[in-house]
């Protein structure tokens, strides 16, 4: 037999496995790395922006502020420039405090955010301008840092300088605020070289820390930190944290390693701190905030996505082994049965209850199992039974005329030396003979059969010396029944041989009657009976179904089994007889036969 | 269990911890990111000379951006009404001078150190005499060349009978009779203070430096004098033009940008002027049709105003950091890519100062103006407000000039004035 290489399961697995799991599996791993860097990136995004956003608006600010101090170069008032004033040595001191207090003021009523301005001329006159009237500078000189001419900050004498968040009382009377300061020269622009070296002021626009607060509100994030921060020197213009500038602390010096790019993240110590450089200054915006903040609701969404996966990968796991189950469970039962079919097992069942086509096919196997036992049991078996109930009955077999004839010369002999007896034997016996050799029918007429049961009983009669009766109760309608052929002489053989023969009187009765659709024939003696364990052991013999079984105990003859048989192969499984027997009482043998009222098809061929 | 089946759960449950793994990656790695932009940004700073000129710019900094997405040109443009020299020292004031700078005269410029050597690359973009040199050393691109002339309505000219004059005389006939017809004759924009070096320098080389082109060599040196007698003849025919009645009266009100509109619609007759300007009133919605020619003295001389009097240079801060010079220059090769330059140059009837510019195809207009620029010989290149000016002393002249056409002040007042001007500076500088 051919080797299965692959079995039903292995093929389903694999199928399930390359075209369904594996192509789950992959999509699902780059569909999960794609959302995953995605949602990174969006979460990344959304706190990047929201620091650019802070970034600009600080750098509108510094501009704006820093915008002032460009519009001081074109500033006039009655035709005279800022540097017209500062030069002009015949303009006297109090109409230049007037002129640049005027000029202070002009630019601080357009810009809300400017705390105070000041301005150191080259001889080292201060003028100052404050929003809150109540501020008032104090008056250090021009060698305090905050009100210094030319401060010595840097290489460059053109550049704006931005300072650290400042507490304004170190400067400033009247006031707790903090402030940052923006610093330039103011040159002499009426020529070209002037303009590069020629220092005639130093001037401050002070804003007021509480414009970049309101800037960090606005942004409406409580979780994250907002910073101004130049990494290099470690000063902070602004900080969410006050003690940056108010203690001198560099929380941020922690987290960042190294030099910075113009803009990006970096991951650190449990801090994600989001950064981008100012326009035209080393200062850069910061954005702080707990990695939880920024990968938090990812994190969650990871392990409620791998949940979900794993669920429905093993729910598809599990579904898919009932599936399997369910294909190759009648698979494999059919395959056992198919095996027991081989090794000659006909009464083989698939048992297959799955609702499927596999019950379908289960059920067309059992059926062909059925039918083709059957088809065996008819043609065959009962065809061999058959041979073997002619064999049994011709063991002496003659060819017919000459023992007919030599029956008759004995029986004349018998009556030409006056013995009416051993005639009457002989021609009973030639009678029997005729009904089993000359008839070649399956089914005989019920009268037939009794007409024959009759001689029979004359010859065992005359064995048992006329002790014995046959009594036949048929009715006329059943006597018209067809019925198989030497059904009924074992029985009435066994009655008379193990039943009534050492009983005096002892009586073989017969009856017949018709059931709904079945004959039932009884045949009764008044022997010695069978005890129960002899009964169930006979049963137990007649329910082998091999043909020709014989009775190893030797209680059932080899012509009763023969009748069960021919019965259970003829006529099928609902016929047959059983026997009921009281010890010392007697015994019935109950015939169910089927109602035939004509020959079968077979024997009306052998008549025609 | 049989024993396939309990194999293939083994494989799965594998694939499960396979999963499970690759999805706990991500949690794994947070890597830091740091981005510095690839691209550059170079700041170029020019004069808004007219719209026309600005308009070439953008169109320029456009294509240009489109074909090298690295690199962003950040310009600003003058837009104010002040001297474009003023608003270049405020951005030295500031440090913001930039990359590329449009100059009229970079000597200060390369003097003071702001300028750098141009790249070797960059010094064949133009002819040699357009280059700009300070001790052998090219210090500038000569952008365009450019001359000043007489841009006139035909229309009016025609209507009038009016011909092209041949010698001063014939001017101020022409603009008698067109004040007889109650035309105004000639267009001026007092609001900007530049907009008067075209009849100043006008004057000054056709009275001055036709005689003298050294003239103000000579000055620096104390050999003549802003009081002398051509200065005098200078400033009365400018002053004569105003006193006549031939400048339109709203002059001090109106701005240069208003001119060729006032000349589309007939309002003036005349603008003293480059040959831009034609330009701007052809892109006029209300079409008319322009002529020009340049001004001759009282003889009958024609002198042509060679203006070179734009450049573009680097700044030495430019030159400094490698990317950005290599940006610059990038971007100073562009504009002189054939195709781009014509347009640049076409675009406001200017000169080429490359070797291989065509001049094809001109309109009627374009004609005039190159043809007269070309077939005269009397090229004159002086002004006031060149390498011999020191530096302030222009602006405030003008100031003086403004004055005096507005009757502020005498002739003679304006001629001591713009001395002590020039020994001012002399001396500052």
């Amino acid at each position: 037999m051919k080797k299965i290489r692959l079995s039903t399961f292995r093929k389903l697995t694999m199928g399930f496995l390359i075209f369904g799991m594996l192509p789950l599996i992959v999509f699902g791993i780059v569909f999960y790395a794609h959302y995953t860097t995605k949602s990174s990136k969006v979460m990344e995004n959304n706190y990047s922006q929201i620091n650019s956003y802070f970034a600009k608006n600080v750098e509108d600010l510094i501009t704006a502020a820093d915008e002032i101090m460009a519009k001081l170069y074109d500033y006039e008032s009655e035709g005279i420039s800022l540097i017209d004033v500062l030069k002009d040595e015949s303009i006297e001191d109090h109409d230049k405090n007037l002129y640049i207090g005027k000029m202070m003021q002009s630019y601080a009523e357009q810009n809300d955010f400017v705390s105070s301005e000041r301005m150191v001329d080259y001889k080292g006159n201060i003028y100052s301008f404050y929003r809150d009237q109540g501020k008032t500078l104090k008056n250090k000189g021009a060698e305090e840092f905050f009100t210094a001419f030319m401060p010595e900050i840097g290489t460059s004498l053109t550049k704006l300088n931005i300072f650290a968040a400042t507490d304004e009382s170190a400067l400033t009377a009247g006031t707790d605020d903090f402030i940052i300061s923006l610093f330039r020269n103011i040159t002499d622009i009426r020529s070209v070289s002037g303009a590069g070296k020629d220092v005639i002021a130093s001037y401050y626009v002070d804003i007021k820390l509480d414009s970049v607060k309101e800037i960090e509100e606005k942004m409406n994030t409580p979780q994250a930190k907002f910073f101004v921060y130049d990494p290099t020197a470690g000063r902070y213009v602004y900080s969410s944290d006050e003690s940056n500038y108010v203690d001198g602390n560099d929380s941020l010096k922690n987290y960042i390693n190294g030099e910075l790019a113009d803009n990006g993240i970096i991951y650190n110590k449990g801090k994600v701190v989001f950064y981008e450089k100012l326009d035209n200054c080393s200062y850069y915006s910061m954005l702080a905030v707990d990695k939880s903040e920024v990968t938090g609701i990812l994190f969650q969404n990871q392990i409620i996505m791998i949940l979900v996966v794993s669920f429905v990968l093993f729910a598809i796991c599990i579904l898919y082994m009932n599936f399997s189950n369910s294909v190759t469970k009648p698979v494999v039962a059919l395959k056992k049965a198919m095996k027991k079919l081989r090794g000659g097992d006909l009464e083989v069942r698939a048992e297959i209850n799955s609702n499927d086509e596999f019950e379908e096919i289960g059920e067309g196997f059992n059926k062909m199992v059925d039918d083709l036992r059957r088809y065996i049991a008819e043609v065959y078996v009962a065809s061999i039974c058959r041979k073997e109930a002619e064999l049994n009955a011709l063991k002496m077999q003659i060819k017919p005329h000459y023992l007919y004839n030599i029956l008759d010369i004995i029986r004349m002999t018998a009556l030409d030396n006056n013995d009416k007896e051993t005639a009457e034997l002989l021609e009973s016996l030639a009678t029997q003979l005729r009904y089993v050799i000359g008839n070649e029918n399956e089914r005989i007429m019920m009268a037939d059969e009794m007409e024959m049961l009759k001689e029979y009983f004359k010859i065992l009669k005359v064995r048992y010396q006329n002790d014995i009766t046959l009594q036949i109760n048929i009715s006329d309608e059943i006597s018209k029944l067809y019925i198989l052929k030497m059904l009924l002489q074992p029985i009435v053989e066994n009655a008379v041989k193990h039943g009534i023969k050492n009983k005096s009187g002892g009586a073989v009765a017969l009856s017949a009657n018709m059931e709904k659709d079945k004959l039932i024939i009884n045949i009764m003696d008044n022997g010695i009976g069978i005890s129960a364990d002899k009964i169930n052991h006979i049963n137990d013999v007649l329910n082998v179904k091999k043909p020709g079984y014989t009775d190893p105990e030797g209680y059932l003859s080899v012509g009763m089994k023969n009748v069960y048989d021919r019965i259970k192969l003829s006529c099928g499984d609902e016929y047959g007889y059983e026997i009921q027997s009281l010890e010392n009482t007697g015994t019935i043998v109950t015939f169910t036969l089927p109602i035939w009222t004509e020959k079968s098809a077979e024997d009306q061929d052998n008549d025609s | 269990m049989p024993m396939e089946r309990k194999n293939i759960f083994l494989v799965i449950a594998l694939m499960l911890a396979v999963i499970a793994f690759a999805l706990c990656i991500p949690f794994l790695f947070n890597p830091s990111k740091n981005v510095s932009s690839d691209a550059v940004t170079i700041k170029f700073v020019y004069a808004f000379q007219n719209a026309q000129w600005n308009s070439q710019i953008e169109d320029l900094i456009e294509r240009f951006e489109e074909e090298n997405p690295n690199i962003k040109i950040d310009y600003t443009t003058h837009y104010e009404d002040t001297v474009y020299e003023n608003f270049l020292n405020k951005l030295i004031a500031r440090d913001e001078l930039g990359d590329v700078l449009q100059l009229k005269m970079p000597y200060s410029y390369v003097n003071e150190g702001y300028i750098a050597e141009l790249p070797e690359d960059v010094r064949t973009l133009v002819t040699d005499d357009n280059l700009y040199y300070v001790n052998n050393i090219p210090y500038a691109l000569g952008a365009v060349n450019t001359t000043s002339g007489v841009l006139y309505n035909k229309e009016i000219f025609e209507s009038l009978g009016i011909q092209i004059p041949s010698n001063y005389d014939e001017f101020i006939n022409i603009c008698e009779t067109l004040k007889a017809n109650g035309q105004k004759a000639i267009g001026c924009a007092g609001v900007e203070l530049w907009h008067m070096e075209y009849l100043l320098n006008h004057y000054f080389r056709s009275d001055v430096l036709s005689k003298d082109p050294d003239w103000l060599k000579k000055c620096a040196r104390g050999e003549c004098s802003w009081n002398d007698e051509e200065i005098y003849n200078m400033f009365s025919h400018m002053k004569n033009l105003f006193e006549q009645g031939y400048i339109e009266e709203n002059w001090l009100s109106v701005k240069d940008g208003s001119l060729p509109y006032m000349m589309s619609h007939g309002d003036i007759a005349m603008i003293y002027t480059g040959p831009w300007t034609a330009k701007i009133v052809a892109s006029m919605d209300n079409k008319v049709e322009t002529g020009w020619f340049y001004l001759p003295d009282d003889e009958g001389n024609v002198y042509i105003d060679e203006n070179k009097d734009t450049y573009f240079a680097i700044t030495s801060s430019c030159a400094e950091d490698e990317k950005k010079l290599e940006a610059a220059c990038k971007f100073l090769e562009f504009i002189y890519e054939e195709n781009n330059y014509e347009e640049l140059y076409r675009g406001i009837y200017s000169f080429p100062t490359t070797n291989n510019a065509k001049l094809e195809n001109l309109s009627g207009i374009e004609e005039q103006i190159y043809s007269g620029f070309k077939n005269n010989e009397n090229h004159i290149y002086g002004f006031i407000g060149n390498e011999d000016t020191p530096e302030g002393f222009e602006n405030d002249m003008l100031i003086e000039i403004s004055n005096m056409l507005s009757n502020k002040q005498s002739i003679e007042t304006t001629m001591q004035n713009c001395e002590i001007l020039w020994d001012k500076y002399e001396a500052e500088d």
